[in-house]
Formats: C-alpha cells, structure tokens, sequence
C-alpha cells in the first residue's frame, strides 16, 4: 500500500506526514524526559542524605558531550549531502555520526562498569567508606554472609536451583544427614501409598543427582508435595462446593427468619464450614494427607558462605545463633561466622553523620567527637591507621584551606569569612587527597596547599574514578565487620535515590541513542535503493532521523550540567 | 525551506558555526564548575552556579532546536506540536511543588535546618 504524503507536502499542513509524525514522537519524548527531571528535582529537594552533587567524574561526561554535538553537526551535513545530490558525502558523515553514536555507548560502557564495581559501605553512624572490595577467589569479590551451619531447611514448594548449587558447594565434605524421618506420598489414581524415602540421622550425599542423593531427595519429596498439595486442593474444593450445595438446598430455609442480612451470611458460612467438616471426616471425596512443604537436613558446622543479595541474615556478630534466610524461602541455622568485608578504601565520607547530627542540633563539638570516635574504633590494622594518618593530614589540610579562602576573599561586614569551605570538603577525604596524603607521606614533606595540588592526580588518571591499579598504595585496605554494617551497595539503583534516577535518565538516554543509530543506520546501508529511486525521498528520511538524533543531543545537553556538574 | 543549492551551502557553514560555539559553551559550562574564580555566588555549588549553569544548557539547547531542527523555517503545525510539547513539559517539571503542598509528609520531609 502507498503511504500518501511522504514526500510531497500535504495542502493543508504544508508539510510530508513523516515530519509531523517525527514531531509528535518528539513532543511525547519532551513530556517523558521533562516527567523524569522533575521527579530528579523533587529527589533532590526532599533528600534525606547528602545529595551526590559533582560527584560524577567529569571527563568521560565532556567527551560524550563534545562527541554528541559533533554527531549532530554530521547528521545535518549527512541530510545537506542528499540534498546537493552527493551520495559519498552523505556515506562519509552518515558513518561519522553513527561512529560517535559507538564511541557514547562505550563511554558510558565504562562509566556504568565502573559504578557497579565500586562498594560503599555505611557505618551504624552514617559514616561512607567507598571503595573496591578486596578480590578474592570464592567468586563473591569479599561480600558474603559466612554462617557455620548446623540446620538447612529446604521449602519443597519454592527451593530454587542455583541456590541449592551454590549451598551443595560451600558445604562441601562436610557430613549431611537427614533431620527427621521423611516418608513420600505416591498416588496410583486416588489411591494413596506412603513410602519412606529417608531415616532419621541416614548420610546423604551431595553428589550429582543419582539415588539417594540430595538432590534426588528433594526432587522426589518436591514430587511428593506437590502431588499431594493437589490431592489435597481437589479433595477440599469438592467437599466445600457439596458443602454449600447441602446447606443451601437442606438447611437454607432455617435461616431465613433471620432478617438481618449480615447475620444470615455468617450463619450460612457457619453452617458450611461444619458440613465441610463432616464431609471431610466421612471420607467422601478422599482424605487430606500429610504433606510438610519442609525437608530438614542436619550438618556438623560447615561453613557456608551466601551472596548477601541472596538473602537475609538475622545476626551478624561473629560467634551469635544465626539464620540466614534466603529468597526461596530456604532457611541455613547456625552460627554466624567472619562476615566481614575486605575493602581497599578510596573514600571516607562523614557527611551523612553531619547532617543527621546537625538535624539533632547537636554541637560542632559533639559532631567532631563523633568523627573522632569513628576513627578511633577501626581497629590496629596497617590500613587503619594509614586512614588515621589521612585523616589528620586532611584536617591539617582543611584548616590550611580556610585561612587561604579569608584570604582570598576577605571577610564580611561581621568579622566573618566571605568564603568557607564546603562539607564536601570539610567533611570528605576523597581519593585524589588520598593519592595527595599518600605522595606527602613518601616523600617526607609538611602538608601544604600547593603540595597537596601538585600530588593530585589528573582527569586522565582518574578517567571514571578512582585509579586502584596505578595508585593502590594509596589505598588503605581495612576490614570491615557486618556488624558494623548499616547498608551496604554498590553505586548501583540500589545505593540512593540520585544512582536510581541516575541510572533510569542516562540509561533511557543510552537506549534512544542505541535506537538513533539504528535508524541512521538503516538509511546509511539499506538507502541506496531509495536514493535511487527518488532522492528527495531518502532526503526526508534522513531528516526525519536526524530530528530524532537532534533531540537525543537536547537531552544530553541538560543531562550533563544537571548530573556531572551540580 | 529553502531547497536551493546555494541555499544548503550556505546553511552549512551556518551548522559548522553552530557546531563551534555548541563546543565553546559546552567548555564554559565545564569552567564556571571548576574552575574556583569563575564560581558564582557562595564558595562550591549554589543556587548562582545553578541558575548559569541551566541558562548555558537552555541557550545551548535552543541552538541546537532553532538551527539543527529548523525551527527558525517551519511551517505553523510544527510550531504548534512543539509549543503544546514544551508547555506540558514544563508543567510536568514543575510538578514537583505539590510535594510542598502536601500537608502530611511536608513537616517531615523538609530538611530541619538548612545545611550548605
């Protein structure tokens, strides 16, 4: 079929149906995006935390930019070419734009990696350490809940899988036996047959899924439940609906002396539920078996280790009874172990425990207790006490830096600094000063604010955040107990409320740039013919796209200033 | 719109300069964020940095829909679609101020002391 008005303007709008199509897509992406920065300013002003402002490494945002306006420019000389009849022009820009479309996606490729590789943890007084948890070779990068476990219990109706994989692995050649004698239902059509499948105390096996093995037990007692929970939901429903078919064709009558109307509906339930029950006791549509949805095992102390995504754990003191709950309602028993996290920390932030000090009206000198206080409870490791020396060598740092904005700012009319520093940098060691504080301490020198610049490390070093591989030195590592622990995330959605809008802006923001370039993309390999056929036609195309990649530039234009630059 | 050759030639070196001075604001925008003489108002991150910060983005933005997307040519409907578009954006954007409006959660979200 003909599309009409394609390239030739209709009488009555003056333009081809493509572009007040295009133009109505773009007014519906004003109002998404305009919805969604403004659920980014309500975020922000109603913040319960410190809002992450210039928290974003700069560099990979400007090149995103620049490369972003440069595609647009190429995208109108790409239409330009078409119109001047030029084909290779148009190849050769039209692959430039959809080059820079490539070149975005990996940027920000980086930029996400790069935030779902690093940890914050919070402290139970809001203090923030960031950083890379310490690689090890369990697979979990140092996160785990570690339980010495004495008791698992599987949930037949919902175990999942992997976790079960994942469980059989950790325990390892520890002894498993079975917590209670467990005995299977069989149905050969309605009628019921009991087998034992396994004794109390018997050893079961851990290996693969031959017979007698956990996994063999447990699909087959699944069978079981789930054979029997039918059984069980058929022989109910029957009785209940010839419950109510005696009651109502029988009994009914009695009630209606009733004349309130909620009491005759109780007194119909009432008599209902005691049909049901004699019908149930009779045995008329068979009988309601025994069927436990839990299958107990019983081991002797094996260590456990969980992916704390997985699931929940009750206590987290090392040597206190513990369970640990997972998502598929699997409960582990035991005793919590080391649970602690390995973390080589590039941050410390005593921001949010400011802030929510200062909501107490606390005084500044309570609140550089509570700083203190921090520091102190790290514990004698080498990483804590280099944290311990950063941090007198930022408060050095921090006091130098006030005298030098008096003066170069001078004071107001009350005797008070035109210019104080900020919480960020009151309140922050960030990994910059950390590479700064770490050069002073190797080369022996005094802590200046001109030594402190010349040690901070470029934007190139710090392309996406912390550098770990060239500065690790600088790094303290220190081991963080869980339960010390108040939360714990990577600067993923999960983290806050800006990482969650974060993400969805420039992560909806990557998807129409992906789908931009499918687009250009199209024209640029599949156009040809088109061309061919009528120039002006793959002309307006092109220009129809490249409103759409037009807009995609808009939106990165205030994406950037709002997320990277306040 | 003009669909002369002469007419696309010369637009184009129109789009080149546009193209330049979308990457001049885009570094100016990138210093009065960091660099410390060029900062507004308070020492780091305030209202002023704020209010430039979006009036840079804004005349950028305009730039780009005015040249790139031809508003400065079009025809009525097109005008029309786009005004209805920004009108409701801006409402949507502005939405936000019925989060003071709501007499329940507004003492307990407003921060209680205003923190810099």
């Amino acid at each position: 079929m003909e599309i009409p008005y394609i390239v030739n303007p209709r009488k009555d709008t003056g333009l081809n149906n493509s572009k007040i199509a295009i133009w109505l897509f773009l007014a519906s992406e004003v109002m998404l995006f305009g919805g969604l920065f403004s659920s980014y300013i309500f975020l922000r002003i109603f913040a319960d935390y410190p809002w992450p402002e210039r928290v974003l490494p700069v560099l990979p945002g400007l090149v995103n930019t620049f490369i972003l306006i440069a595609s647009s420019v190429t995208v109108v000389f790409a239409w330009a070419s078409l119109k001047l009849r030029n084909w290779k022009g148009f190849v050769g820009y039209m692959s430039f734009t959809i080059l820079c479309a490539g070149v975005f996606m990996v940027l920000k490729g980086f930029e996400y990696n790069a935030k779902l590789h690093h940890q914050n943890i919070q402290y139970n007084d809001w203090t923030n350490v960031e950083g890379h948890l310490h690689p090890e070779k369990d697979g979990h990068g140092g996160n785990h809940y570690v339980v010495k476990a004495k008791e698992i219990n599987f949930d037949l109706g919902s175990y999942h899988g992997p976790y079960l994989d994942e469980i059989i692995t950790r325990v390892g050649d520890t002894k498993v036996t079975s917590a209670k004698n467990i005995t299977i239902n069989v149905f050969d059509g309605d009628k019921l047959i009991q087998k034992p499948l396994i004794n109390k105390d018997a050893v079961i096996s851990l290996e693969g899924d031959a017979e007698g093995s956990l996994r063999n037990l447990l699909a087959q007692a699944k069978e079981s439940f789930l054979e029997s929970r039918k059984h069980n939901e058929k022989v109910r429903e029957s009785s209940l609906r010839q419950a109510w078919k005696n009651v109502k064709s029988n009994e009914g009558g009695r009630f209606n002396k009733v004349a309130d109307l909620t009491q005759y509906d109780q007194a119909m339930k009432d008599a209902a539920n005691e049909e049901n029950s004699r019908i149930l006791e009779s045995g008329e549509y068979g009988t309601i078996v025994d069927n436990s949805g839990l299958f107990k095992v019983a081991l002797d102390n094996a260590e456990i280790k969980i992916n704390p995504s997985w699931g929940r754990m009750s206590a987290s003191k090392e040597g206190e009874d513990t369970a640990v709950s997972l998502l598929d309602k699997t409960a582990i028993l035991g005793v919590a172990g080391d649970s602690g996290m390995d973390i080589d920390v590039d941050a410390v932030d005593h921001r949010h425990l400011v802030m929510k000090a200062r909501d107490r009206k606390y005084s500044q000198e309570r609140i550089d207790g509570m700083i203190e206080d921090w520091y102190a409870k790290l514990g004698d490791s080498k990483g804590a006490e280099q944290i311990r020396t950063y941090w007198k060598m930022h408060k050095e740092w921090r006091a130098l830096w006030t005298d030098q904005l008096t003066a170069d700012y001078g004071l107001d009319e009350n005797g008070d600094s035109e210019r104080v520093p900020i919480d960020i940098e009151l309140y922050r060691i960030t990994w910059k000063q950390m590479v700064s504080y770490q050069t002073i301490l190797k080369n022996n020198e005094e802590v200046t604010l001109e030594k402190v610049k010349a040690y901070t490390p470029g934007m190139i070093d710090g392309f996406t955040g912390a550098n770990h591989k060239k500065f690790h030195d600088s790094f303290p590592l220190l081991h963080v107990a869980r339960n010390d622990v108040r939360f714990e995330s990577v600067f993923s959605p999960k983290m806050n409320n800006y990482y969650a809008i974060y993400f969805t802006i420039t992560g909806l923001h990557g998807l129409h740039v992906i789908g931009g370039a499918l687009v250009l993309g199209y024209y640029l390999f599949f156009g040809r013919k088109m061309y061919l056929a009528n120039p002006e036609w793959l002309a307006n195309r092109v220009e129809v796209g490249g409103l759409f990649w037009h807009f995609v530039d808009l939106v990165w234009i205030f994406v950037f200033p709002i997320f990277y630059l306040m | 719109m003009a669909d002369s050759p002469e007419a696309i030639k010369k637009s184009v070196k129109l789009y080149t300069l546009i193209g330049l001075l979308l990457f001049v604001f885009t570094g100016i925008t990138v210093a009065v964020a960091t660099v410390p003489w060029l900062d507004f108002g308070e020492h780091g991150f305030d209202k002023w940095d704020a209010i430039i910060g979006l009036a840079i983005a804004s005349f950028k933005a305009s730039l780009v829909a005015v040249i790139f997307m031809h508003l400065n040519h079009e025809k009525k409907a097109i005008y029309w679609i786009f005004l209805g578009a920004l009108a409701f954006g801006l409402i949507l954007i502005l939405l936000f101020a019925f989060g003071f409006l709501d007499p329940i959660t507004f003492d307990e979200m407003m921060p209680k002391e205003v923190t810099q």
